[in-house]
């Protein structure tokens, strides 16, 4: 890892100055950050530490959504009474990320603005229309993931928190790359106030909605609807895990359990 | 000398620490002096400067302060400059969780992390988890009668984290366990053992 200076931000404010004075990076819980600096692949010259802003952590409840603060642990999302009773598909999809410890550490904020191609989170924050709250502005979830890594946030812009309206009915069902446990394909599904929406991770470079399925579950909300849904294997991901076509067969395998799972 | 973790170390640095290092890390190991008997400094390795950081944390129950490089991690500070070495270093790519310690009582992998981000708080090491009578915690004594290791290089991370696990899923199941344990891997692959000893255990520190 490269040397670099650390300073701990008090406050949101406190901290967008400090990146803004010092083109640093804000660390969060670090769990793909650190790892990355390790192997040189990320090498900012200071990180802004954001542990200690109080205005950042918890979740409550707000009217018809459940608010996270970006700072918000894994694990804590996974063990809120108010995010199990209210989107239980959440609260779910935050207990299936990484490992224990990866859950304890991690953040959704810091997942979100890493936009991993294959993380959990952007999943929910696509699948429910989630807003992101940043210290300058709001951004709806069909505008925030713009590609592999890549987000509508601006140099310096901070996600403060984000707002999960809660859904008729939701589930998240993973097909876990065993080594890493990231998403070889994830697919949220969601019956919401405005639709249904369905969110596929790990499949292409970024999160995207798969349009054809919510059409085929808009008319009719089962999973042999979803399962019928034949999805293209353009652009999307091949590896050493797995196929385009592999992947594309997942969607609509993995969207008909999610289905199911939300019942 | 497992309850007094610090001063173990401390007395075993020279002979563990150096030699068995890799070489960009084979600075000489500067001892730890017990400033007092309840807390314990670091000085003197690193100066302070821009790409330095102060720490005051606790670990194993003693205030520790320490400068150190802002790029150290919890895990090289744990074992080069505290000499606790019982934190092992398996992948160091935060994958097998040879590194796991309690930080403020929740299982985290000490190598994937900055020893900044523990700073203020607690962090319990395998050294610490024995009684002040050196007897074994029941996690502890639970691995050595279901022979729940083989090499032992996982073992500590496996007891820390087996000891979070329980602390938040007392009545685990076995299925719950294997699932729990997702983060931390043995290359002996003897996990039957280990999940027998998480069991007996929990049952242990239920009583």
């Amino acid at each position: 890892m490269y040397s670099f200076e650390l300073k701990k931000a008090d406050s949101v404010a406190d901290a967008a100055a400090l990146i803004k004075e010092t083109g640093g990076k804000p660390l969060a819980g670090g769990q793909s950050l650190v790892a990355a600096m390790k192997m040189r692949l990320a090498q900012p010259g200071t990180l802004v530490e954001l542990s200690g802003i109080a205005e950042l952590q918890g979740i409550r409840r707000e009217g018809d959504a459940i608010v996270v603060g970006a700072m918000t642990r894994h694990a804590e999302v996974a063990a809120s009474a108010a995010v199990k009773s209210a989107i239980p598909a959440l609260a779910m999809l935050a207990e299936g990320i990484g490992d224990r410890q990866v859950r304890n550490m991690g953040t959704l904020g810091g997942s979100l603005a890493n936009n991993d191609p294959a993380a959990c989170y952007p999943a929910a924050v696509l699948g429910l229309g989630a807003t992101v709250h940043t210290n300058t502005r709001k951004i709806a979830a069909d505008e925030f993931f713009k590609g592999m890594y890549e987000t509508a946030l601006d140099d310096g812009e901070l996600i403060t928190a984000v707002s999960f309206p809660v859904p008729k009915k939701a589930a998240y069902v993973k097909f876990v790359q065993p080594a890493s446990r990231f998403a070889l394909v994830g697919v949220f599904v969601a019956q919401t106030a405005s639709g249904v929406r369905v969110a596929v991770t790990g499949a292409a470079s970024s999160v995207f909605r798969a349009r054809p399925i919510e059409e085929a579950l808009a008319k009719s909300f089962t999973a042999d609807a979803a399962r019928a849904v034949k999805t293209a294997a353009d652009g999307l991901n091949t590896d050493l895990h797995g196929s385009a076509e592999y992947r594309a067969h997942l969607v609509s395998v993995l969207a008909g359990r999610a289905v199911a799972a939300a019942g | 000398m497992l309850h007094d973790g610090l001063a173990a170390g401390a007395a075993t640095s020279a002979g563990v620490a150096t030699g068995a290092l890799p070489s960009h890390r084979s600075r000489s190991i500067l001892p730890i002096r017990n400033v007092q008997s309840s807390s314990t400094a670091v000085t003197g390795r690193f100066e302070e400067s821009p790409l330095s950081v102060q720490l005051s944390l606790s670990v194993n129950g003693r205030a520790v302060t320490a400068t150190v490089d802002a790029r150290t991690l919890l895990v090289e500070f744990l074992r080069n400059e505290l000499a606790l070495t019982g934190t092992h270093v398996g992948c160091d790519t935060g994958q097998c969780g040879a590194c796991t310690v309690l930080l403020d009582g929740r299982a985290v992998k000490a190598c994937n992390m900055l020893a900044a981000q523990a700073n203020g708080a607690k962090v319990m090491t395998i050294e610490g988890l024995a009684a002040a009578d050196g007897t074994l915690h029941p996690m502890q004594a639970a691995f050595k009668e279901c022979h729940g290791l083989q090499c032992g290089f996982c073992t500590p991370g496996m007891v820390m984290s087996a000891v979070d696990l329980v602390e938040r899923h007392p009545k685990a199941d076995e299925k719950t366990i294997r699932e729990q344990l997702e983060g931390n891997l043995c290359r002996c692959t003897g996990y039957q053992n280990i999940v027998h000893a998480v069991q007996q255990g929990a049952a242990a520190m239920a009583k």
